[in-house]
């Protein structure tokens, strides 16, 4: 638990807010590291921050620029017809398309997390073997192709660049409790909800990706933002609670049941 | 039926790696006995999935596409592994516990921490947090307690009675330091769980702070 954790539990508390809220804020901050420190690097250009700029214009250059989102279900669809060509056919072809889109991106997510470029390499060359070797796995139901490769890449990442382990569960363990019936209705609807998890990112608008970005990434606190950009510090507020409100509501139990 | 489930900010930093590893085990235990945590964990992988697609690319060198071309190449074809054969069928602790621990329920050593409480220890690489398995008699009322840190508790068997809560299998018990609480196992079976943390714990009477140090809680 980070300091700034801690702030924000005594923060609370002395307004006198009840646990549940505490939690709320602690979420907000964990999607925000997530957020750092797998993609500090959404597209915008080094933010300019001249004093005389009004804010609306020093928080414009900041804005994701072509992250040509819209593109992409097509584009998932394309790299899981390349994954199963992999399997059965051991494509190369399909291989090769696969690994200039993701080898990079592989690349830059170990950068992020502060390998340094061999290390990086070597993870990517890893995990791109990792990809040919396990591609009969890839289940298109219950993970994009992204979410797939992600996982792989951060696993790999784990254990080599931090040295640690990271336990997961066996889906063969006898111990473990299976789905209830898997209709296809709940299929669908577990679709669904990944591609909601998407649609509601790219709802966020500028101005509150601009605002995450820094306060994240650039690790600056609120009070530091609202200087920077020139805006008042509620706004600062409002518009992280507003972002992660939105991406929230996509990891909430149904039952709701978090303590 | 599982009621009391992981919070948000526990299974995102699981989903982006930065989760200890006791922490971590208690989550991937949870989540071999909740259904619905586990669509929980594909929703923030899937934030993860996302996020390496608004990634700015870095280039790769020129020759990593044909040395891994070439290093699988000839390579035998990978089939799913087979599922392991159903020995354990009837196991009460799921993996990836049962790893760490050796063994299932009926193999392991305890030791006892106090009376009508044993404990087993479990070595994790990193020691961020600490986690334990512990074994309380039914009845048991562990002495009322606050934390210096965040504690995580995961019931596998039997019941524990938390606040105004009755936990059972599966269900998790999140505190961190300002939670002063005075847990007891439910009747009938004893309530087994595993508990992390990452501090040491308060104990509010001078008697359980003096054992304290020489069970290492």
């Amino acid at each position: 638990m980070t300091v700034h954790d801690r702030c924000l539990i005594a923060t609370a508390s002395q307004r006198g807010a009840k646990w549940s809220s505490v939690i709320t804020d602690l979420g907000n901050h964990f999607l925000a590291r997530l957020i750092a420190e797998t993609a500090s690097a959404v597209r915008f250009k080094e933010p300019s921050f001249a004093a005389t700029e009004t804010w609306s214009k020093a928080e414009s250059p900041m804005v994701a620029e072509g992250t040509a989102l819209d593109d992409l279900r097509p584009k998932a669809a394309e790299f899981a017809t390349r994954i199963r060509q992999i399997a059965n056919d051991r494509n190369e072809a399909a291989f090769e398309l696969l690994f200039r889109y993701f080898a990079p991106r592989i690349k830059s997510y170990c950068l992020k997390l502060g390998a340094d470029a061999s290390g990086a390499e070597e993870i990517t060359q890893e995990a791109m073997v990792s990809i040919w070797r396990n591609a009969a796995q890839f289940d298109p139901s219950k993970a994009s192709p992204s979410t797939w490769i992600f996982t792989i890449a951060r696993n790999l990442a784990i254990d080599r660049f931090r040295k640690t382990r990271r336990p997961q569960f066996d889906p063969n363990d006898p111990a473990l409790v299976p789905e209830d019936e898997p209709t296809p209705d709940r299929l669908i609807e577990q679709t669904e909800k990944q591609e909601n998890v998407r649609k509601i990112m790219d709802t966020l608008s500028a101005n509150e990706r601009a605002v995450l970005m820094l306060s994240f990434y650039e690790n600056l606190s609120h009070g530091d933002i609202s200087k920077q950009l020139h805006i008042p510090l509620g706004t600062v507020k409002s518009r992280i609670r507003l972002a992660f409100t939105k991406i929230r509501s996509t990891l909430d139990a149904q039952d709701g049941a978090n303590r | 039926m599982i009621k009391f489930h992981l919070s948000n900010d526990i299974l995102l930093s699981y989903s982006a790696g930065t989760l200890d590893e006791a922490s971590s085990l208690l989550v991937a235990t949870h989540l071999a006995l909740c259904p619905t945590c586990r669509a929980r964990n594909r929703s923030a992988d899937c934030l993860g999935g996302y996020l390496l697609d608004c990634l700015e690319e870095a280039p790769v060198s020129s020759t990593m596409m044909d040395s891994v071309l070439s290093k699988v190449r000839n390579e035998a074809s990978y089939s799913v592994p087979k599922a392991p054969s159903p020995a354990l069928t009837d196991a009460i602790i799921p993996d990836p516990l049962r790893s760490y621990l050796g063994g299932d329920l009926n193999g392991l050593h305890w030791k006892r921490l106090a009376p009508r409480v044993q404990q087993i220890s479990i070595n994790t690489l990193d020691h961020g947090s600490k986690a334990r398995l512990l074994r309380f008699q039914s009845g048991l009322t562990v002495p009322a307690h606050g934390h210096g840190g965040r504690e995580l508790t995961l019931v596998l068997t039997g019941s524990l009675c938390d606040r105004d809560a009755i936990l059972y299998r599966g269900d998790i018990a999140e505190t961190d330091e300002r939670t002063e609480h005075q847990p007891f196992a439910g009747p009938g079976e004893d309530c087994v769980c595993l508990a992390v943390t990452d501090a040491p714990l308060r104990f509010k009477s001078m008697y359980a702070r003096l054992l304290q140090p020489l069970f290492g809680i």
